[in-house]
């Protein structure tokens, strides 16, 4: 770990409880440390603490960070009262929508402008799905058409708030740990509870069921491309305030029934010992044995991640090949039929450029020759980008292994 | 005698908010279509803007929170409260309504609230003595005008300019990018 990382790690703890920071290193290249807490989009958080913290932050960099944090105040001001307007609509239609992490999550920071909220995640039961596309489409939200799919419809607002509207927050095709979950039994809407969210009250999930929310959340952007320091930051300061009131035991058992009890431990470590998160009574189930020997890999991999892993090209590219091995893994299959599965795939899997397979289902063989002509030569010139992502698969799945998720 | 006194309230949809050393007012709602930024502002004008957000203030009671929190004279609490007047009406930020001291009876076209507020103010020998010496004040830097009576602002509301906002510092504002976090994913 580098002096700009360090600092990052000081300054993002100083952040989240408004204290000042300890002492930087000398000499810190100020660029890089923006840059790393632009990727983790908590460059707004960083700046009063940065601020703080030394009289030496270039001049222009300083700037420019003021007006991004601005910017940031702006935005997110004003997306957190569209949405408050926006869920105003839904109780007058007596339609329930629950609210996931955003609002609720940004109340638990000193300065909750500056925890980016980038869209709103909203859960209504099956049968309010429709009538809630239809409040929002009066509520002037139009449809972004490429990203919905079955459980998800996804829009936005004119004024820049996009809201992702959930029927079930899994994907029902998943395997692994998400197979094994029962979302009925663990994420009914009818469970929802009013609560204090930033800027107003909103239905959200009793802190247990959030908690498990937003670990599970991470667990699945851990088995495609990673996640960022940010939501690490938001379950630190999830289980600092709502800890006494979590059943730790049933946490314990659903993160036992997941085959997640070693990466949540491996979560705690690294909450505690970098983001200084108290004790509590998280750690009457998860305060045993907390080492750094899974916290360490796991923090290298969130730090390399970005927010949701797009740091890098490497890393986008490794998603899909780390889902795949993750999927094939965890559905016990064979290497041999992970990799047939690869390259023949769904009609449904399809995507550009094989589209035309999609239209025409006869061609479908024609596409699965077209992929593998494509791999085998014309993939082979990019053969240095390709491989990078590659070694950046085979390490991520390496720590999967290691935190017991490919169970 | 016949000064008027002036009531201050801000439009709704606006908040204020400090980012490091600076404070900017944020337009919400409805408002996020006539202001496509910020409006940065000074520590004063944020201190009287959020005063007159809270609720609506007379000026007398925002000139005395003036001296009271900076420790300022009256003039100087005067100049910096028209100046503050000034700008905000400007950029459209504020509702004001002005009622005659003396003769309340004439004040039809107000709400009976603003007129009991008045006489609550008036009572207030303090209030009414700083008004009368604000009318002085004022009244001894103009040309009198046989035909009105002084006010606090002299200078009338001029046109909205929606697109442009205001800043109350003399630098220009910074450039705030309102449609920036825009990922698509993760909240």
């Amino acid at each position: 770990m580098n002096d700009a990382t360090r600092a990052f790690l000081i300054l993002l703890e100083a952040a989240i409880h408004a204290r000042e920071p300890s002492p930087l290193p000398q000499g810190l290249d100020w660029i890089a440390l923006y840059a790393l807490a632009a990727e983790h989009r908590v460059e707004g958080l960083l700046f009063t603490p940065a601020l703080q913290a030394s009289p030496e932050v270039p001049g222009e960099l300083l700037l420019q960070w003021q007006q991004r944090a601005m910017a940031i105040t702006m935005t997110q001001l004003q997306m957190t009262d569209t949405l408050h307007t926006t869920l105003a609509a839904f109780e007058e239609e007596r339609l329930r929508a629950v609210v996931l992490k955003g609002i609720v999550l940004k109340a638990l920071y000193p300065e909750p402008d500056m925890r980016v909220m980038s869209d709103a995640d909203l859960l209504v039961e099956d049968s309010a799905f429709d009538g809630a596309k239809a409040l929002l489409s009066k509520q002037g939200y139009v449809e972004i058409t490429g990203d919905s799919h079955e459980d998800t419809y996804v829009c936005a607002h004119p004024d820049g708030l996009r809201i992702e509207l959930h029927n079930r927050l899994f994907d029902r095709k998943n395997r692994g740990f998400l197979a094994r979950l029962d979302e009925s039994e663990l994420f009914p809407v009818s469970k929802s509870v009013r609560a204090e969210a930033y800027g107003g009250e909103c239905w959200t999930f009793p802190p247990g069921e959030h908690a498990l929310f937003q670990l599970l959340h991470m667990a699945k952007h851990m088995i495609t491309t990673g996640f960022g320091l940010r939501q690490v930051c938001d379950f630190s300061l999830f289980i600092e305030s709502n800890g006494e009131s979590i059943d730790w035991e049933w946490y314990a058992r659903q993160c036992g029934e997941l085959n997640l009890t070693r990466f949540q431990r491996a979560l705690f470590a690294l909450c505690r010992n970098h983001l200084a998160l108290k004790d509590g009574a998280w750690q009457s189930m998860f305060g045993d044995s907390l080492d750094e020997t899974d916290a360490s890999p796991l923090l290298s991999d969130i730090l390399d991640a970005g927010v949701f892993g797009k740091s890098t090209a490497e890393r986008t590219r490794s998603a899909a090949v780390v889902y795949r091995s993750f999927d094939g893994e965890s559905g016990g299959e064979s290497r041999l039929r992970t990799l047939a599965r690869a390259v023949f795939i769904r009609k449904d899997e399809l995507h550009p450029p094989y589209m035309y397979a999609k239209r025409h289902a006869a061609l479908l063989p024609a596409a699965w020759i077209h992929r593998l002509i494509r791999y085998a030569f014309i993939e082979r010139r990019r053969g240095g980008e390709q491989g990078a992502g590659l070694a950046v698969a085979r390490e991520r799945m390496a720590l999967l292994d290691k935190l017991g998720m490919l169970k | 005698m016949a000064y008027k006194l002036s009531y201050l309230e801000a439009r709704s949809g606006f908040t204020t908010r400090k980012v490091g050393d600076a404070y900017m007012i944020v337009p919400t709602g409805p408002r996020m279509k006539e202001y496509k930024g910020v409006i940065t502002i000074n520590e004063t004008a944020a201190f009287l803007f959020d005063k007159v957000r809270e609720k609506r203030q007379s000026t007398p009671e925002m000139l005395q929170a003036l001296k009271d929190e900076y420790g300022i004279d009256d003039s100087t609490a005067f100049e910096a409260l028209s100046a503050f007047v000034e700008q905000c009406t400007f950029a459209n930020l504020l509702v004001s309504e002005t009622v005659d001291k003396l003769d309340l009876t004439r004040s039809y076209f107000m709400s009976d609230k603003v007129v009991e507020d008045v006489k609550q103010a008036l009572e207030n020998p303090e209030l009414a003595k700083l008004a009368e010496e604000l009318e002085a004040a004022e009244a001894a830097s103009r040309e009198p005008d046989p035909n009105e009576g002084a006010t606090l602002f002299p200078e009338p509301p001029r046109p909205i300019d929606p697109s442009g906002g205001a800043s109350l510092f003399p630098e220009p504002p910074p450039s705030a990018d309102p449609g920036a976090p825009g990922s698509a994913n993760g909240d």
